[in-house]
């Protein structure tokens, strides 16, 4: 893989010590890269991306940004290393307005506040408009948009994502998965968490399936799409290793 | 019954201040703190130190403003005080309430601030003795504003109504103009987000800690001015302060100042019904109140 | 030698009353998890009622009914569980710290009203004219508090049985499931609101017999025996012998009381004139240092509380 960003190895993690979700997980990432995790509900794929995202308690392994371990570092701190998170749900804040939103995302970052937000309000017209308004009041749609925003205006090098196309309408859905197309082009890596899996392929570069804290199989997305496993754990007919 | 409304508003004002604080952090740590009220009397305390301190050590600083108590060293003598009570506030949680958070619940929180309470408010009368203090010896005269009905106005109180809004306008501007004043926000609405975000979690609480004490310290102060400076300030108004969060809804900052003004002007208009003794009785009515009609205050969310 | 076991006699009864207190503080706090920031509220209502059902009208006072004395009793009992029912009713089903807010409020409401209304409180000059059970047969003071002393033991012992009965029956389990997960609780079709609500009001009552013992004891109360150190003083007994427990309540108690009674000696004897003032500003600081430190040390208290084992269970050990 080109110019590797994050090396997962081992990775044994949960919420309460001495119960991991996450048992001896392996993941990698490269430059530009789009990576899907996928599996069914319970697999510990949002447990993997928020360990990364430094918001779950890790009792074993490493995960390597370049030669720097980010086990252990504080959630708030991540922007240093270029990481941004989407989380699935409560992924803005109601009380403040658009912009007051992004004012405080584009803090993470050392560049022109005003600058960032308006190359945001370019890559989202609709949320430029709308800015005086506060978070409350945006569809699900517009939401996603500016929990998006605020993700990017820090121009983070690598962006984790959980389920980004939730509950939105496939219209929505299309702009978002596109959207994620074009910030790889751009050299951004993306981690996503997906359980419309036929989206999470569609972009994808390689793709990790996880269940029951595990990895069970990845590699390119391409190959696993012509192979059968893909085909039998999702219509049923092969067991999960655990 | 004009003389009840001004004197309601005043008290108000004060309430407001002392109750910035002790809503912010009743949100943000989740428990109720008997001992934010203590923060008045340190801030009230502290600031007299200080004043006389100034005062001794460059005399020309007890100049006072025309007609008011204000003195150039009580003017500084504020400013120190403000820092001091925040730190102490910092130092008290980093001594205690940490501690406890981390290892029991948030009740277990409560009842070492009924602890707290008792220690302070108890060594400061150990140090500063059973005696109230003033801040100004000289007597202020109040201003005959009107004759019938007899309406009597000092000066000080004036000026105390006018800083404490003054007050309330910075912090108004803070919260909506400035990135720390949304991170303030955002912490207060989801921390975990927040630090998604890039906030820094524990600096901010220790913040919050710092503001609630610097203000608790001016609202201290201006009761000083208003009554005088005793060790039972904390006392008489930890009541009157958890009812001006609760009215406006724990966690939300204009609450607590509408809810101070609400309290401050029941707990006076309440004379006009009620003989004076009662008056300390009348926050506790104003709890039930809303907690029976409206638990969530004004300005609260539904959890 | 007399003296000594005079007052002994005194030092145990006045203990023992207020154990009864903490006994049903941790009915509210160690079983069920309720702060109750106003404890003086519930032992002052009982130790009011008592003096003004059972005590007669004399001269001046408006109120006295005369009540025979069990009847004052329940009748003080009765009174600081129909206060609780009000607090409680308003805020056992809300967010903790409200319950607790609004427990200290009505502390220092109860204590106003007292200070305040003269005709029905006596005001600050407190309420006379009660006359002791049994005083006019036994005449001897000594003998008098001797059996007096008898007599709040039993009570004691009344009041503990049934408290580690509740403890151990299916009621004790639903108090202790609802401390711990109230959601669990609320599956299994009780109402956790209302569960601590009766938790609340009976722990109140047991207060209220308290503070009627100790209104009988003296046969007079004012607005000084319900100040909100009373309330600091019950908790601290409470944390020193471990929550939960009510051996370490009656244990913990004994300690807090030996050690304010000690001091208050202490101080009187040793501290210079000028610092003669101050007792009561030094003992209160003791009383929070108390508080702070044991749940700073020892969350749990000195008596750490034991697994309980349920009757039913108990029974099946092998033999």
């Amino acid at each position: 893989m080109s110019d590797t960003v994050l090396n997962v190895q081992s990775l044994t993690a949960g919420y309460v010590p001495g119960l991991p979700i996450l048992k001896d997980v392996n993941m990698c990432l490269g430059r530009g890269e789009i990576v899907a995790v996928i599996g069914p509900n319970g697999a510990g794929k949002s447990t993997l991306i928020k360990a990364i995202a430094g918001l779950v308690l890790v009792e074993e392994g490493t995960i390597m940004l370049g030669a720097r371990n980010l086990v252990g570092i504080r959630p708030d701190e991540m922007a240093i290393f270029g990481i941004a998170y989407v989380p699935q749900t409560n992924n803005i804040f109601r009380t403040l307005t658009i912009r007051q939103n992004l004012m405080l995302a584009a803090k993470r970052s050392d560049g022109l506040v005003d600058d960032l937000i308006e190359r945001m309000f370019t890559l989202f017209e609709i949320l430029r408009g709308k800015q005086m308004d506060k978070g409350g009041k945006l569809s699900g749609g517009q939401r996603q948009m500016l929990a998006i925003a605020m993700a990017l205006v820090a121009e983070p090098k690598l962006i984790l994502m959980d389920e980004p196309t939730a509950g939105l309408a496939p219209k929505v859905a299309e702009e978002i998965l596109s959207l994620v197309q074009d910030i790889a082009e751009k050299g951004v890596s993306v981690i996503f968490v997906e359980q419309n899996v036929k989206a999470a392929l569609s972009i994808s570069n390689r793709t990790y399936v996880l269940a029951e804290g595990r990895n069970q199989i990845d590699g390119s997305t391409q190959e696993l799409m012509e192979g059968q496993v893909i085909k039998e754990i999702y219509l049923g007919d092969r067991r999960i290793e655990t | 019954m004009i003389q009840n409304l001004f004197d309601g508003i005043l008290v108000g004002s004060i309430l407001s201040l002392g109750a910035i604080g002790l809503t912010m952090v009743m949100h943000m740590l989740r428990f109720a703190n008997f001992s934010h009220a203590e923060l008045l009397s340190v801030g009230a305390y502290v600031t007299f130190v200080f004043d006389k301190l100034l005062e001794s050590m460059v005399p020309a600083f007890s100049q006072a403003f025309g007609g008011l108590s204000l003195t150039f060293s009580l003017i500084f003598a504020i400013i120190l005080s403000m820092g001091v009570t925040g730190v102490s506030a910092i130092i008290i949680d980093w001594l205690v309430f940490r501690r406890i958070r981390d290892s029991a619940g948030p009740l277990s929180m409560v009842f070492a601030s009924f602890g707290v309470a008792l220690i302070v408010r108890n060594l400061i009368s150990l140090i500063f003795g059973l005696k109230p203090k003033l801040y100004s010896e000289e007597i202020t005269f109040a201003v005959r504003v009107s004759l019938d009905p007899l309406i009597l106005i000092k000066l000080d109180q004036v000026f105390v109504l006018c800083m404490a809004l003054v007050i309330m306008l910075i912090f108004h501007f803070v919260l909506s103009r400035t990135t720390f004043g949304y991170a303030l926000k955002a912490v207060s609405e989801n921390p975990t987000l927040s630090q998604i975000n890039g906030v820094h979690l524990a600096l901010m609480i220790r913040l919050i800690w710092l503001i609630g004490g610097g203000l608790a310290a001016v609202a201290g102060v201006f009761y000083g001015l208003n009554n005088q400076v005793s060790f039972l300030m904390g006392n008489n108004l930890v009541l009157s302060l958890f009812a001006a969060v609760i009215v406006g809804g724990i966690g939300s900052i204009y609450g607590a100042v509408v809810g101070g003004f609400l309290v401050g002007l029941a707990s006076n208009m309440a004379l006009l019904i009620l003989p004076s003794g009662y008056k300390p009785a009348v926050p506790f009515l104003i709890i039930l109140f809303i907690l029976s009609i409206r638990p969530t205050g004004l300005f609260g969310e539904k959890k | 030698m007399i003296g000594i076991v005079s007052y002994l006699v005194f030092f145990l009864t006045m203990g023992f009353v207020m154990s009864i207190a903490v006994l049903g503080l941790n009915l509210q706090w160690g079983y069920t998890g309720l702060f109750n920031g106003g404890v003086a509220a519930f032992f002052g209502a009982g130790a009011y009622g008592l003096i003004l059902l059972g005590g007669s009208n004399k001269a001046g006072q408006m109120i006295g009914f005369g009540l025979p004395y069990p009847f004052a009793v329940a009748g003080a009992v009765l009174l600081a569980g129909l206060l609780a029912w009000i607090v409680g009713l308003i805020t056992t089903h809300l967010r903790h710290d409200y319950l607790a807010i609004a427990t200290f409020g009505v502390a220092i409401a109860l204590e106003n009203f007292a200070r305040n209304a003269e005709p029905i409180t006596g005001g600050a000059k407190g309420l006379r004219g009660f006359e002791r059970p049994l005083e006019n047969v036994i005449n001897d003071p000594f003998w008098f508090n001797l059996a007096y002393l008898i007599f709040v033991i039993v009570v004691l012992i009344i009041v503990y049985n049934i408290l580690e009965n509740i403890g151990q029956s299916p009621f004790g389990r639903l108090l202790r499931a609802i401390r711990e997960d109230e959601v669990a609780a609320q599956s299994l079709g009780k109402s956790p609101a209302r569960i601590r609500l009766q938790a609340f009001i009976f722990g109140s009552m047991i207060m209220g017999l308290s503070g009627a013992l100790y209104a009988t004891f003296y046969a007079f109360i004012s607005p000084q025996d319900i100040l909100p150190i009373l309330t600091f003083q019950i908790w601290s007994m409470l944390i020193v012998g471990g929550s939960g427990n009510n051996k370490g309540a009656v244990f913990g108690t004994l300690v807090v009381w030996a050690g304010w009674v000690g001091s208050g000696w202490v101080l009187t004897q040793f501290a210079p004139v000028e610092m003669q003032l101050y007792i009561g500003t030094i003992q209160f600081i003791m009383i929070g240092l108390i508080i702070v430190l044991t749940l700073l040390i020892r969350p749990k208290g000195l008596l750490p509380e034991k697994l309980i084992l349920s009757r039913s269970v108990a029974r099946l050990k092998p033999e």
